[in-house]
């Protein structure tokens, strides 16, 4: 079977049609963690809404290859029970949905797809429990509504409890950073820390390099214009510390030294 | 005059006369002229406007006997109670005489004399408000039926333990008449009141036709009296419900009222409080859900006549099938009432494209020191909640219940005791209309 | 083809003459003002004396007896004294002559004078603005500039009774159209007794070179005034139109009923914007005009647009509510108003968005100001058809209070029939801050100077939307109508 979890090839999208991404190839293996870096409206975000399936995102060319399927035919609640997670870089609230029943209720739905028995709320609460401790998310919040009046860094926490829970095999972190302080980034970090292992594979989608010191990156990706303009290890992102984006409008990869360039839509941006 | 007017009008003059006191005889005698004077009202009156007149045709007016309904017959009560009281098809059945310490439930005819001095104002009171004369006029002129609960000074009538539960049902016994029912509820200074009222329809059906029930319900808050009001409605599509509630609120007392509209095939709902003193507390939510062809209106109205007074109106309504669904709620903060808060929100659910929701928050202010908002909205759920449900795993439909669920579930929260809100939020599950329906 | 319509009216004048010593109506064709009343010779009276053709004359007399059978509203939120029709006259036009001037320099030098006294100075201000100017003295037009340059444009800007000489069958297509003569009261009662107004056709892909604008007065007493305003924009096409309304002090009230119907077709956009400031009434509520004012606009074509904005602060009275109805396909109406009651001043006002066309949007703003003994009522209704799929209603309708004895209240009906619709409708109702006025205060702010800086405020989102000379103006009249509210 084919090591990569996840095969992006040639992916051109656009939103309300305007194209955002215009042939971008990415190749995620399980066990890996990659970081996708980028200015502003290079496109990021709307590479993690096409992998989880968001409406109004139109894939107008290539293909998304995910376990060796095609990952755009599938419904969004599809792509979450075959093991995709998205982090929201704006977790939505919903008032009036309990934040335990809201869970309980998502973990189940992936359970009964998979073939497995569904929990009851006892055992649902003995599965939470040590969970909870691990991101510093109090009972509190957890009967409370979905989000609703959660503070920017409860609702971080909240996205990487929710996948600590589900246990996803491909996990895409979407500006989860942003709107943290340091100790609520620690915290955050430490809790995606935990959970990588072989089996899981993570897309750490950032503008910042501050994630990357605390969740450490096996590749990272610079994307400009709608595809990888740059890919190398982790020691990419702090070159872009340094040097910022801007060489990127110029054109100057080449400054960049030790990072693999990308060449147009055609070239392979992921290493392995 | 139209020719239900016309029909009614005649039966209501051959009518025979209850017993009752010289001056009730006299009121009654008066409300039959009032109700010939007013006619029924109609599609251009402004507060009957979007209400369909038609259902009452084929209606007939008639007392109904006190006949005890077989307890047997009506659905288990909503809640523990230690008081239950069953009225069916309009008449009342059996009181308990082992009531609570301060309580009292009689029926009607009984209470007429003990309680002449409170009743006596009130049925005078009822023919000089009221947007609904020819309604109000009906009941007072053929409602033999009725019960009075009171509450002494300071009594808890409303304990846990001591919990009023009113059981309404139609039956077979109920088609094609239009019955009429009179409640008072009495609180004295510091008295407190839980009031359950359900209408979970009975055993046996009305049969095809209509069956209607016209309720007029009189309600004192003495100061710093307390009375919870729930009621749930879920009765066949065969029903013709009008209720129409009519408070007076004293210094500090507190109204709080949940209503739940998922049944008949019209209710009507007219609920107006008058906070007359200081401090007078209505907080009043409500919902409704609805499927079929069911029409429900709610006509809320808040009276703010004193300074210092709170009130919120509350409501939530999803809407499938081809049912229709009103709203009016109205405030009015008048010159004087000054330190008055005033909230209305009405939001709604619209799931079929041949449903309709006709919503109308008013306000009317003549004071400058108040708080006062108000907001309505009718639309879809929001996708993109839908989504993040749906990027957990669940399916679009089951997303979109549990988002529609939890659209009520602001309302049943605000139900305090939680096993009653335990069991209307089931009912409100059962009762969730779907979207694809015609 | 005019020579012939001249003709026409020429003989239906012969006619009416003849006939009216039939009925024993005494009036001279040649005065100014017909006497008090109403009656089918009156209706009869004035279409001769305007000169039209026929098939106007019918169409007012049918619109009369229309009229016969109605009744005056009575749902809104509005305190009046019963309305005698008998006692108002229904047609007055200027001392100057019958034949109206052909340039300004023809004007009445008096009529300009008032004009200048009432802080207008036409032709400068005009010239200066680059703003065409209709003005309207008590019924008929008396001047009309710029209107070379519209030519060139193709843009027909005109009294309405010089549309009815020179494009009647342009009229004739479009009156009533959007406003049916039996629409109600008093949009029947207008189309009985119309006495001028203004019309304005934009033709297909025209971009109206400049704002039209109309000052309309009411100057002689105990006229009533009723104007009738048509506005067509073809495809493609755009007209910004403002219209500015103040009047002379009047001890009697006067009944003003005016009718505007606007059409709006493929891809156009017309924004229509008002200033009204008729004499509202003095301090103790004596006086003043009754507006009784039907405005609606149809959004016939696909993606037109229709825009109101209006600044109340005049009238005894108000009861208006322009309106779209949004036929076309993704057409959109907007609704900006700032209505303020002041003394004993009563407003009932709002406005109706109709959806029909799917993806249709509208949008209302409403902005109510009581002050004194002022009521002022916000009534709307945003209807959702079942064919308006995707339409979408935003509605904010807010109140502010200014003492105790004034009344804000807010009457919003929604009626919606189609499950992918979205309706929203907010509202508040608060006074002015005490902490908010002793902070200006305490800055060395006047308390006058305060309050119209938080009203000012309170009303941004309205103003942005007039074109800014309106702007100025609707801002100084606010200060002007709340003279003496505070304190």
């Amino acid at each position: 079977m084919d090591k990569a979890m996840l095969k992006v090839r040639n992916l051109h999208a656009s939103v309300e049609g305007k194209q955002i991404l215009n042939g971008l190839d990415l190749e995620v293996n399980a066990g890996e963690v990659h970081a996708i870096m980028g200015p502003n409206g290079s496109g990021k975000s709307t590479l993690a809404s096409v992998i989880a399936g968001r409406e109004g995102y139109e894939v107008t060319d290539g293909q998304v290859l995910y376990r060796g399927r095609d990952l755009l035919e599938l419904e969004p609640e599809e792509r979450a029970c075959e093991g995709i997670f998205l982090a929201f870089q704006y977790p939505v609230e919903i008032p009036g949905v309990n934040n335990t029943y809201f869970l309980r209720a998502a973990l189940n739905a992936q359970r009964k797809y998979r073939g497995e028995p569904e929990l009851d709320s006892m055992q649902f609460l003995k599965l939470i429990r040590g969970k909870l401790e691990i991101l510093h998310i109090s009972d509190d919040l957890m009967h409370r509504a979905v989000n609703e009046g959660f503070s920017g860094g409860e609702k971080k926490r909240n996205e990487i409890f929710q996948m600590a829970v589900l246990e996803p095999a491909l996990a895409i972190l979407d500006e989860t950073d942003s709107g943290l302080d340091i100790d609520a980034l620690k915290l955050v970090a430490e809790g995606v820390n935990r959970q990588r292992s072989p089996d899981r594979a993570m897309i750490v989608v950032t503008h910042y390099q501050r994630l990357l010191e605390y969740i450490v990156p096996d590749r990272v990706h610079v994307l400009s214009g709608g595809r990888i303009a740059a890919s190398g290890d982790a020691d990419l992102a702090l070159k872009l510390e340094e040097e910022g984006y801007s060489w990127l409008a110029e054109g100057g990869i080449q400054a960049l030294e030790g990072a693999e360039t990308g060449s147009g839509g055609a070239g392979a941006a992921a290493g392995a | 005059m139209t020719g239900l007017t016309e029909q009614w009008s005649d039966a209501l003059a051959a009518a025979p006369q209850e017993p009752a006191p010289a001056w009730l005889r006299e009121l009654r005698e008066n409300a039959v002229g009032q109700f010939r004077a007013a006619g029924l009202p109609h599609r251009k009156v402004e507060a009957w406007k979007y209400t369909p007149m038609t259902v009452f045709d084929g209606l007939r007016l008639t007392a109904a006997e006190p006949v005890p309904a077989p307890v047997a017959d009506l659905p288990p009560p909503l809640c523990e109670s230690s008081v239950v009281v069953d009225i069916r098809d309009g008449a009342l059945g059996e009181v308990p005489a082992d009531l609570p310490q301060g309580l009292t439930v009689l029926p009607l005819a009984t209470a007429l004399e003990r309680f002449e001095e409170r009743l006596k104002p009130l049925f005078e009171a009822v023919e000089l408000r009221g947007a609904t004369r020819a309604f109000a006029a009906l009941n007072t002129a053929l409602a033999t039926q009725g019960l009075v609960v009171h509450v002494a000074r300071d009594a808890a009538g409303g304990s846990a333990a001591g919990r009023l539960l009113l059981r309404w049902g139609l039956s077979a016994g109920a088609a094609a008449t239009m019955g009429q029912f009179r409640l008072f509820v009495l609180l004295d200074d510091g008295a407190r009141l839980e009031l359950v009222e359900q209408y979970l329809g009975s055993g046996e059906a009305p049969g095809d036709g209509a069956a209607g029930l016209n309720v007029l319900c009189q309600a004192e808050l003495g100061a710093g009296a307390r009375l919870s009001h729930t009621r749930v409605q879920a009765e066949t599509e065969q029903a013709v419900l009008l209720t129409s509630t009519m408070l007076e609120q004293a210094r500090d007392s507190r109204f709080v009222y949940r209503g739940f509209d998922l049944g008949a095939g019209l209710a009507r709902h007219e609920l107006t409080t008058r906070l007359t003193g200081p401090g007078a507390e209505a907080d009043i939510a409500g919902a409704w859900l609805l499927d079929g062809r069911r029409h429900v209106d709610n006509h809320v109205s808040v009276e703010h006549l004193a300074p210092g007074c709170a009130s919120e109106q509350f409501f939530r309504g999803v809407l499938g099938g081809r049912s229709r669904g009103v709203f009016n709620g109205r405030a009015l903060i008048q010159a004087g009432a000054d330190g008055s808060s005033v909230r209305q929100s009405n939001a709604n659910l619209l799931l079929s494209p041949l449903a309709e929701m006709d919503t109308k928050p008013e306000l009317e202010i003549y004071a400058d020191e108040v708080e006062a908002s108000h907001g309505a909205t009718v639309g879809q759920l929001d996708e993109a909640a839908v989504f993040y449900l749906r990027s957990r795993g669940l399916t679009d439909g089951a997303a979109r219940r549990m988002l529609t669920a939890a659209f009520c579930r602001a309302v049943t929260d605000r139900v305090a005791d939680p096993i009653l809100a335990e069991r209307i939020g089931g009912l409100l599950d059962a009762a969730m209309p779907s979207g694809e329906q015609l | 083809m005019n020579s012939d319509q001249i003709t026409v009216d020429t003989s239906s004048v012969d006619r009416f003459v003849q006939q009216k010593y039939k009925h024993g109506f005494v009036t001279d064709i040649e005065s100014e003002t017909v006497p008090p009343g109403l009656n089918e010779e009156t209706v009869r009276w004035i279409s001769a004396r305007k000169g039209e053709p026929e098939w106007l004359t019918e169409w007012r007399l049918q619109a009369y007896r229309n009229w016969l059978t109605m009744q005056a509203p009575d749902w809104a939120h509005l305190k009046i004294e019963p309305i005698d029709f008998q006692a108002i006259s229904y047609f007055s036009a200027p001392k100057s002559d019958k034949d109206r001037p052909q340039s300004l320099d023809e004007v009445d030098p008096k009529l300009l004078e008032t004009y200048d006294k009432l802080g207008v100075p036409l032709h400068e201000r005009a010239r200066l603005a680059g703003v065409a100017v209709d003005a309207v003295f008590d019924s008929v037009s008396v001047g009309t500039t710029f209107r070379e340059e519209l030519k060139k444009a193709g843009v027909i800007f005109c009294s309405f009774s010089e549309a009815v000489r020179d494009y009647p069958e342009l009229v004739r297509q479009h009156l009533g159209t959007v406003v049916p003569p039996r629409d109600n009261f008093f949009a029947a009662l207008n189309s009985a007794v119309f006495s001028d107004g203004s019309f304005v056709y934009i033709p297909r892909g025209v971009r109206c070179p400049m704002e039209l604008s109309t000052y309309f007065r009411i100057n002689a007493a105990e006229t009533g005034q009723f104007e009738r305003t048509l506005i067509i924009a073809e495809d493609k096409s755009y007209v910004s139109y403002l219209e500015g309304c103040t009047a002379p002090m009047r001890d009697e009230n006067q009944l003003h009923a005016a009718v505007v119907e606007l059409v709006a077709l493929e891809d156009a956009e017309i924004k229509y914007s008002t200033v009204q400031n008729w004499y509202p009434g003095d301090e103790e509520g004596k006086g003043g005009i009754y507006n009784f004012v039907t405005k609606r606009g149809m959004c016939r074509g696909d993606r037109s647009k229709i825009s109101w904005t209006q600044v109340e602060t005049g009238s005894a009275i108000t009861w208006k509510y322009p309106s779209c109805v949004l036929r076309g396909e993704r057409s959109v109406g907007e609704f900006y108003s700032v209505a303020l009651t002041n003394n004993f001043q009563q407003a009932d006002t709002g406005t109706k968005m109709i959806h029909i066309g799917r993806d249709t949007r509208s949008k209302i703003i409403s902005k109510g100001i009581s002050a004194g003994r002022g009521q002022n009522a916000y009534r709307g209704l945003v209807r959702v058809a079942k064919t308006a799929k995707n339409a979408r209603n935003f509605t904010q309708c807010d109140s502010m209070l200014i003492g105790k004895r004034c009344g804000a209240h807010t009457f919003p009906y929604i009626e919606v029939g189609n499950p992918t619709a979205k309706v929203e409708h907010e509202a508040t109702t608060s006074r002015i801050g005490e902490d908010q006025l002793f902070y200006c205060l305490q800055r060395g702010i006047s308390e006058e100077d305060a309050v119209s800086m938080i009203v000012d405020g309170f009303c941004k989102q309205v103003f942005r939307e007039l074109p800014m000379e309106f702007a100025v103006e609707a801002k100084a009249l606010l200060e002007v109508s709340l003279e003496g509210a505070v304190g």
